[in-house]
């Protein structure tokens, strides 16, 4: 497995997607797989016909009917599951993932930075991922606007944010908000320097916030009465402040530690907004009926532990007793690395607290959906939601099985035959790019040589 | 009135023009006639055995039998080619490296500082560019985001309040980052400091005209010199340049330059090809360097293959460009010297650049973004009289250059040798200081030299260990080493690339961070 990985690894670089044909009303019928539906159980020798972009028929093998020029795909002995989804992910970001400069830092966006050109996508459809929601960084106590992204390798940047996904934006509690770890600058620790200092900074911000709101609220009423007033200046950093106040933001938070999980919902609930998933969220254990309570989903590393002070009481059960105290809860990558195999961490549920399989799925699927207002059309397999699927060799909980096939709204973004084949091409072409640069590069030194000898 | 009349009116003119301009600069009126050359007027057909009549600075006609005026100072030009001198719209000729002491060094200077307030020429630096032809430049200040605005001036010989087309000629912008902790220190924050600033400066014109209007009961908007000097942008009279090498630079600036509707134009661009069709959609315009990148002294197994394709096929970018309709011009970048530019325009060129596309994007095109088509870039009568003559067309190797107008005045050609091709000898001991934003960075080389190869070990500052891999040529080097990128530890690489003129060297460094100028000197 190692060595295969790595072979992956070093040689995925020069592979890219073929550009998949886009037709309207294409069909696609994958069949006799076994297809874990993950809100509807699971369908022995089943068939999932593809529409367009779309889910369009679900169901035992002979139940399901495809037009005649329907691309048949043939899955039997493999299992066919959704696209999974990574809750927290920084792939694709071009420069740093934080603005570390200023405690709030809820201006800056990451759609802004992502490129198209990053092969850490193509590695992630390689392990069956296929959306994530990429963050800003937890150097701050209110980091950056996200990006929810559908892995299209192949196909331009413009094409990869989802269309209908709710903005979001990171905050984060603890350790690097409050710069424990390391220092900015070398200079002195720029404020905040502690818990009580990040807590100060969220509830400090919102209240700017309000101000904004009623400033520009002030002023709409003048123009009403027909006064023509100076309009106040435009503050995109007090703009994204007035929308999470609006609740027109999904707020993610980075956090460790349950007394600061119950500050945030404290602070949450002063101010007049909602947490919608806590991140990380390592003793989440503790106050997982809180979590429940307000709402916030909780979005987690499997057993990751002890990378640094906070992350002390992290217990590979957190899962499981999130889960089974009412908190919507998932796995996520925070890696580049981990993204692509995510499957792998929702297994150890089952292992570390006894999740059912569908539970374990639900993990890295419908439930991170859900958590990113996204589960109408993504996260199971059900007619009507995007054709996100991918082919495995085996169960996908089975740390032996890999990913075949990929798809992403019905077009193949990742297939592994094809990916032995293009190997070669890609190898071929850049072969070919160095020994036009040589010979450029020999041409222009007889030029220089020849020139030298005319003109002494 | 009787044509007698009309000519007494008109020697008075005459007369008074004269009178008035030999006042202004005790010149005579620098009359000259270049015969029977190909002229190629750019903005029209080559005119074979063409004539151009230069006359006070200004070409006075243009075409063929074209009678030779009595008082000009006839050039002859047969066999030879006629061009508009070139525009290089983005360059540093002349901008001083920040000194030590100064507050600005490696700091914003910000929009309202003027490029035009600090050029300084060493003597021969001029000649060079004449030597290639150049008639008018661009030069941009280059520290910071928002670094001020160019000056655009003639290399004209005199004081430079004299040469100058336009001051500012570009309000410049940089998405480049400062260390870790200091705003912006991220290419997000960069963006949005762009975003905000022009939101700004747009609120503050519209406040100030508000307030204007009438300022009873109403606070009295800020004065911000800054933001003020964007209003040129806002207003369309001046372009905003966004040094923008990579897709994401390219895309926040079409977003940017659009949202404003002003006048944006992307420089360095060196992946703005690949964008070709959205930039012809968005409106933009791009300075391409032809300071193309350069193999890496990584082994070619460790080298993506999309970075291989970016290198080797960002000579054909102007090809591409050219054929997707989207305006541009060549330009050298703040690196390269007068005969490597000259060798871009030709591998632009050699890489499938169609000849008249190439001078235009040397001439004309770069005119017309900056608003001075009615001035400079073609040969027109009327135009300023920026006049280059070569024995050949003159991109190719073998050309020379037989003369240079530039304002009317025939300028003198100095053979000067290109630096860049001298020899200079690495091996030995170095100290280098490197510019970061926090603070200068010492750092000492200990430099073995085979050949071109370059190798050794460094310590200083940021930690210490092997340089390998490193590259002479010519008065270039090129080596990189890993560092610490900033106090607090994370490792970089860093990249050095520089010219070395016998005990000093300098240049650019990039690491993990930016790009910071360094200089350095072989211990006493």
């Amino acid at each position: 497995m190692r060595g295969a990985s790595n072979a992956v690894a070093v040689f995925l670089f020069v592979a890219s997607a073929a550009s998949p044909a886009i037709g309207a009303e294409r069909e696609v019928l994958i069949r006799n797989a076994t297809v874990l539906t993950v809100t509807n159980g699971v369908i022995e020798n089943g068939s999932v016909l593809v529409r367009g972009t779309k889910i369009a028929a679900v169901g035992p093998a002979d139940s399901v009917r495809a037009s005649a020029d329907a691309t048949i795909v043939d899955a039997a002995g493999r299992y066919l599951m959704p696209g999974i989804i990574d809750a927290h992910s920084h792939a694709g970001v071009v420069g740093s993932v934080n603005e570390g400069s200023l405690a709030n830092t809820g201006m800056v966006r990451i759609m802004d930075v992502l490129t198209d050109e990053d092969v850490t996508a193509y590695r992630q459809l390689a392990g069956g991922t296929t959306a994530a929601n990429i963050l800003h960084g937890s150097a701050n106590a209110i980091g950056g606007q996200n990006a929810i992204v559908k892995w299209k390798w192949g196909r331009p940047i413009e094409e990869w944010p989802i269309p209908d996904a709710p903005p979001g934006i990171k905050f984060a509690l603890g350790e690097n908000p409050k710069s424990s770890n390391f220092n900015p600058g070398g200079g002195e620790r720029p404020y905040p320097n502690t818990r009580m200092g990040v807590e100060e900074v969220i509830r400090e911000s919102f209240i700017r916030g309000r101000e904004y709101m009623e400033k520009w609220e002030r002023h709409r009423a003048a123009v009403k009465r027909g006064e023509r007033p100076i309009p106040p200046k435009r503050d995109l950093l007090l703009e994204e402040m007035a929308a999470i106040l609006r609740g027109e933001v999904h707020i993610h938070a980075h956090c460790y530690r349950s007394d600061e999980i119950l500050m945030l919902m404290r602070v949450a609930d002063e101010m007049g907004f909602k947490i919608r998933t806590f991140q990380h969220v390592l003793e989440g254990y503790k106050v997982a009926p809180e979590m429940a309570a307000h709402g916030a989903g909780g979005s987690t590393f499997i057993d990751w532990w002890g990378f640094k002070m906070e992350a002390y009481d992290a217990i590979p059960y957190n899962v499981a007793l999130m889960a089974r105290n009412g908190v919507l809860t998932s796995v996520n990558s925070d890696s580049d690395e981990l993204g692509r195999r995510l499957n792998q961490d929702a297994a150890k549920a089952m292992k570390y607290g006894g999740l059912t399989e569908d539970e374990a799925l639900r993990l890295a699927t419908i439930n991170p959906a859900i958590q990113l207002g996204l589960d109408h059309r993504m996260g199971s397999i059900e007619p009507g939601k995007d054709a996100d699927l991918v082919i495995w060799t085996g169960h996908p909980l089975s740390t032996y099985s890999r990913v075949e096939t990929t798809f992403i709204e019905g077009d193949v973004y990742f297939d592994r035959q094809r990916d032995q084949a293009r190997r070669i091409e890609l190898a071929a072409e850049k072969q070919k790019l160095l020994d036009r640069e040589k010979e450029r590069a020999d041409r222009e030194k007889a030029a220089a040589k020849k020139n030298e000898k005319v003109t002494p | 009135m009787r044509l007698s009349q009309w000519l007494r009116v008109a020697a008075a003119a005459t007369f008074f023009v004269f009178a008035f301009h030999a006042e202004l600069s005790a010149d005579p009126p620098h009359v000259y006639a270049l015969v029977g050359g190909t002229v190629h007027p750019v903005s029209s057909p080559p005119i074979l055995n063409g004539t151009v009549v230069v006359r006070n600075g200004l070409i006075e006609a243009v075409g063929t039998g074209i009678r030779v005026p009595a008082d000009a100072v006839l050039v002859d030009t047969t066999g030879a080619h006629v061009y508009p001198a070139l525009f290089n719209a983005q360059s540093a000729v002349g901008i001083p490296a920040a000194p030590k002491e100064d507050p600005t060094a490696g700091k914003d200077p910000g929009a309202a500082s003027l490029a035009a307030a600090r050029l300084t020429f060493a003597p021969d630096t001029l000649d060079s560019w004449r030597g290639a032809g150049v008639g008018t430049l661009l030069s941009a200040q280059k520290a910071g985001n928002f670094q001020g605005g160019s000056v655009i001036f003639n290399l004209g010989e005199g004081p430079l309040d004299q040469l100058v087309l336009r001051s500012p000629g570009s309000v410049q912008f940089s998405f480049s980052t400062r260390s870790w902790g200091i705003y912006p220190d991220s290419l997000m924050g960069a963006i949005h400091l762009a975003r905000q600033s022009m939101l700004d400066a747009a609120w503050l014109l519209d406040a100030r005209a508000s307030y204007d209007r009438d300022p009873r009961g109403k606070r009295r908007p800020e004065t911000n010199p800054d933001l003020e000097a964007l209003a040129g942008v806002l207003r369309r009279e001046v372009p905003l340049v966004f040094l923008a090498d990579d897709e994401v630079r390219v895309r926040a600036a079409a977003e940017i330059g659009q949202q404003h509707k002003v006048r944006w134009i992307v420089s360095g661009a060196a992946e703005a090809w690949e964008l070709a069709d959205f930039l012809s959609e968005s409106g933009g315009a791009v300075l391409v360097s032809v300071d193309f990148p350069r193999p890496p002294t990584i082994a070619p197994e460790d080298q993506p293959l999309r970075a291989v394709r970016k290198r080797v096929l960002a000579p054909t970018g102007p090809a591409e460009l050219a054929k997707r309709k989207v305006p541009f011009a060549l330009v050298s970048g703040p690196n390269l010297g007068a005969k490597e530019y000259m060798a871009g325009i030709r591998r632009s060129i050699e890489e499938g650049l169609a000849e008249d596309a190439a001078l235009r994007a040397v001439t004309l095109a770069p005119a017309q973004m900056f608003g001075l088509e009615r001035q400079i870039g073609s040969v027109e009568a009327g135009k300023i009289a920026n006049l280059m003559v070569t024995d050949k067309k003159f991109w190719e190797r073998e050309a020379k250059l037989r003369n240079l107008f530039v304002d009317g005045r025939q300028m003198r050609i100095v053979e000067t040798p290109d630096p860049a091709e001298t020899p200079q000898l690495a091996e030995g001991s170095w100290d280098l200081s490197v510019r970061l934003p926090e603070g200068e960075v010492a750092m000492r080389l200990d430099l073995t030299q085979q050949g071109d190869q370059v190798s050794g070990s460094f310590s200083g500052d940021r930690g210490s260990g092997s340089i390998g891999e490193g590259t002479v040529d010519g008065n270039r080097i090129r080596f990189s080493l890993a560092a610490q990128a900033s106090p607090s530890g994370e490792m970089s690489e860093w990249r050095f690339e520089g010219t070395i003129t016998g005990n000093t060297m300098e240049g650019s460094v990039t690491s993990s961070l930016g790009t910071f100028d360094f200089s350095g000197r072989r211990p006493e």
